[in-house]
């Protein structure tokens, strides 16, 4: 049995695909992770502080984890939901009700989204806390605000998306709190000085239109689907990337 | 041979950081143009929604007390027939923005959201709404008609001061059975609403 793990581990496929063997010694343990596309984000070496759990928490982790998870679980849901008035909250009950595990995933999708934000709170408190926004550090910071603020505007273009009364009145209140921001509403204070109106605020590009109508579901579906994701991997990238630049994840001194 | 035939102040050296020059800022005009055509793309020129301005049948079509939820889908406002006369309320809570439901045992407007009241003049009985209803402009028309303009609206206590967002009663008996009479001209305001308008709405939820 070795012999034929030998050969394989030894043959053109498997050295193509994996360019470090079995790491042996200090360096080719740390070449796997450089060499390794999905590891190479993470820092080469953890010191053995950094793994104290009552330091982190491991909260960035997890964040990171759940929206993997939402990832999936949100491109299944999208097999079945169409983002359509007359559809889309019958195309939900579909999925807990007539399509198998259905429920499961969109559980799954929902708490994963609830966890997501608690977790991503929680992050920025112990960041806060432990001081590990200080330099070289203060960029990653402004950065992870944003992270958080793509959180929340994921939480919020995905609760439109069932279009039940929760969803359209919440969105409802939501999108007139856009119209109430200085100069870009109409409601806002200002709004004159710029011409705003009802029909060329920023609510108005929110929801495509004067109300929560079909113009505002398919607006945050793409927003909640494609956009606000997109935006978000890249920044979780950097985010990522600058936490190894720094010298790795922050722990106690 | 020896001398060039056409002299020029410029070398080709200038002339060539000329043409960089000229090359990147049309490059970075374009990247500008760019960026405002992909934040305009999001304001459409149209919006597929019922024209503001819209006929409500006749002042006679009421009863007294009347809360007329004929344009509440298609229009956002309640039609009106008040001690003074024919008035439309915008069906916009003030405190968020949802839209209140009337309940005419109780004569009171209650939005679903956050539970504020309002009677039936708009004015707040409960709840955290800040203001009254708004109201939208009314007007007759020479043939008689209830011309409502919901895109012209006021604060509850600029409208009650202002005759433009109230159509006063004609003096002269009313006519028996007003129910009856909204019943039997809902078809004539609709053709005639149509006509109005030049077109109707697609959802045509009324």
């Amino acid at each position: 049995m070795s012999g034929i793990g030998e050969r394989i581990r030894n043959g053109q496929l498997w050295k193509s695909i994996f360019r470090v063997g079995i790491p042996s010694d200090r360096r080719s343990r740390l070449q796997v992770i450089l060499h390794n596309f999905f590891l190479h984000l993470h820092p080469t070496r953890v010191a053995r502080s950094g793994l104290k759990m009552t330091y982190t928490f491991c909260l960035g982790g997890i964040s990171a984890f759940l929206f993997i998870l939402l990832t999936i679980t949100g491109v299944f849901l999208m097999f079945y939901y169409v983002p359509e008035v007359g559809r889309a909250y019958s195309d939900m009950k579909d999925i807990g009700f007539v399509v198998p595990f259905g429920r499961v995933m969109r559980a799954l999708h929902r708490w994963a989204a609830h966890g997501m934000v608690i977790t991503v709170i929680l992050h920025m408190l112990r960041v806060a806390l432990t001081g590990s926004y200080k330099p070289p550090r203060e960029f990653n910071w402004v950065i992870g605000v944003s992270l958080l603020v793509l959180t929340l505007l994921l939480s919020f273009t995905g609760y439109l998306l069932p279009w039940d009364q929760l969803a359209f009145w919440a969105i409802t209140v939501g999108t007139n709190m856009a119209a109430a921001v200085p100069v870009a509403g109409h409601d806002g204070p200002f709004h004159e000085v710029a011409g705003v109106a009802v029909d060329n605020d920023v609510r108005y590009a929110l929801l495509g239109g004067i109300e929560v109508g079909p113009n505002a579901l398919i607006r945050f579906y793409v927003l909640h689907c494609v956009a606000l994701p997109l935006i978000a991997v890249v920044l979780m990238g950097v985010h990522f990337w600058r936490v190894r630049k720094d010298g790795g994840i922050s722990r106690p001194l | 041979m020896g001398e060039p035939m056409i002299r020029s102040s410029m070398t080709r050296r200038q002339f060539g950081a000329r043409v960089l020059r000229a090359g990147w800022w049309s490059l970075a005009l374009t990247g500008i143009a760019a960026a405002w055509a992909s934040v305009r793309f999001f304001w459409p020129r149209t919006s597929y929604t019922p024209p503001t301005r819209f006929l409500a049948g006749r002042p006679e079509d009421y009863g007294p007390g009347e809360v007329s939820l004929r344009y509440l889908e298609s229009h956002r406002v309640w039609v009106v027939r008040g001690d003074g006369g024919i008035f439309a309320i915008v069906a916009r809570c003030s405190h968020l923005g949802c839209r209140p439901n009337w309940f005419a045992e109780e004569r009171r407007f209650k939005c679903p959201c956050h539970g504020s009241n309002f009677d039936a003049e708009g004015r707040v009985i409960a709840g955290p709404a800040p203001r009254p209803l708004k109201r939208a402009a009314v007007s007759l028309t020479p043939e008689g008609q209830i011309l409502v303009d919901s895109a012209d609206q006021a604060e509850h206590a600029d409208a009650v001061r202002d005759p433009s967002f109230l159509v006063p009663l004609a003096e002269g008996p009313r006519r028996p059975s007003a129910e009856a009479h909204g019943r039997a001209r809902d078809e004539g305001a609709a053709a005639s609403e149509a006509s109005f308008s030049g077109h109707r709405w697609k959802g045509d939820l009324a």
